[in-house]
């Protein structure tokens, strides 16, 4: 049974990735983290219908614990994706200076020059577009404030803060 | 289900072998580095728990024994690679600018933009990751100007294949 387990964990992983590349070659970047919550809800309601549909019947209290196990399996497969993978590749500030380097070959680059077109007005501009059409952050005349919610993005200061406090490192922040 | 239960357990204890032995090599960047061999080290550990320990256990309850090997193994890979993911932002100590920018608004609660830009500095969002990656490698410096190695050429190589598959051109 976790040969089957596993290969539908697999299909569903591959399917996911599949869907997030065609639907963001759809979409502007902006507004990538949105589209990427509702592929991300979609993907968990098409893994427990196949799971329905293909795991065989079992004991229930067994088939439920497999369910579950399998689920957060398979969630846990795509947020290591989205941090590791996609999340280097859309908004690491690193990656990003890595590329403009690496693009000039030879040339090479000065900071000078970097900073000409990569500069902290440019990193700030993309994350408040991106705060606001996620929904947490929102303009009114001219100025910036909160909403009232709690912020996916905040959870990762949870994260830190325990390692930051575990290893007696500052998380940076 | 104890494989499940195992692997969580096992990768905490991995963590604090961990801990212990970066506090031995924390002034060693490099050190720091090599010392994530602790968990491969820790994956063949629990892999040969998973496949040879925990079969010969016995138990009544069914669910508990539910065989899941494999599961429990890649759990303790994903716990891993997340781990690391973290561990090196808390390492080099570079601020999310996200999070960063939403910490700010949470502190000073309404801001205009050029508040928010002089909050920041491009020493803090520029000047230390370029210190980091010619610490790491991955960017050599030669008269002022900077040039991608080998290894830094290869990330950009994947990161543009996986770029122009979304069809984007610049992340960051």
């Amino acid at each position: 049974m976790e040969a089957l387990i596993l290969s539908l964990l697999f299909v569903c992983f591959t399917l996911f990735v599949m869907a997030q590349i065609i639907i963001f070659r759809k979409i502007e970047q902006a507004r990538v983290v949105v589209w990427l919550k509702y592929i991300i809800v979609l993907s968990n309601i098409g893994f427990t219908l196949l799971f329905v549909l293909i795991i065989p019947y079992i004991l229930p209290r067994l088939r439920i614990i497999s369910y579950l196990i399998s689920l957060m399996t398979f969630n846990l497969f795509v947020v290591a994706y989205i941090l590791g993978v996609f999340g280097m590749v859309v908004s690491s500030l690193r990656i990003r200076i890595l590329s403009e380097i690496a693009h000039r070959g030879e040339r090479g680059l000065s900071i000078d020059n970097l900073l000409r077109h990569y500069n902290k007005e440019a990193i700030i501009k993309e994350r408040v577009r991106r705060l606001i059409q996620t929904g947490d952050i929102f303009c009114e005349k001219g100025t910036y404030r909160l909403n009232n919610r709690f912020s996916l993005f905040l959870f990762h200061k949870i994260v830190f803060d325990v390692l930051g406090t575990l290893y007696k490192t500052g998380a940076g922040y | 289900m104890i494989y499940i239960v195992s692997s969580v357990v096992f990768f905490l204890i991995t963590v604090s072998v961990h801990r212990e032995v970066f506090f031995l090599v924390r002034n060693n960047p490099k050190s720091v580095v090599r010392s994530m061999i602790v968990f491969p080290v820790g994956l063949f550990i629990f892999a040969f728990i998973s496949f040879v320990v925990i079969p010969r256990l016995q138990f009544n309850n069914p669910w508990w024994i539910m065989p899941l090997p494999f599961t429990g193994v890649i759990l303790y890979l994903i716990f891993s690679f997340l781990f690391v993911i973290y561990f090196n932002g808390i390492y080099l100590g570079e601020a999310s600018p996200t999070i960063a920018l939403l910490l700010l608004l949470q502190k000073r609660h309404v801001l205009r933009e050029k508040e928010i830009f002089e909050a920041f500095s491009d020493e803090s969002f520029i000047g230390s990751r370029l210190q980091n990656l010619t610490d790491s490698g991955m960017v050599n410096k030669k008269r002022n100007r900077f040039y991608a190695t080998l290894q830094g050429q290869r990330i950009v190589s994947f990161v543009d294949f996986y770029r122009n598959l979304l069809g984007w051109h610049e992340g960051g």
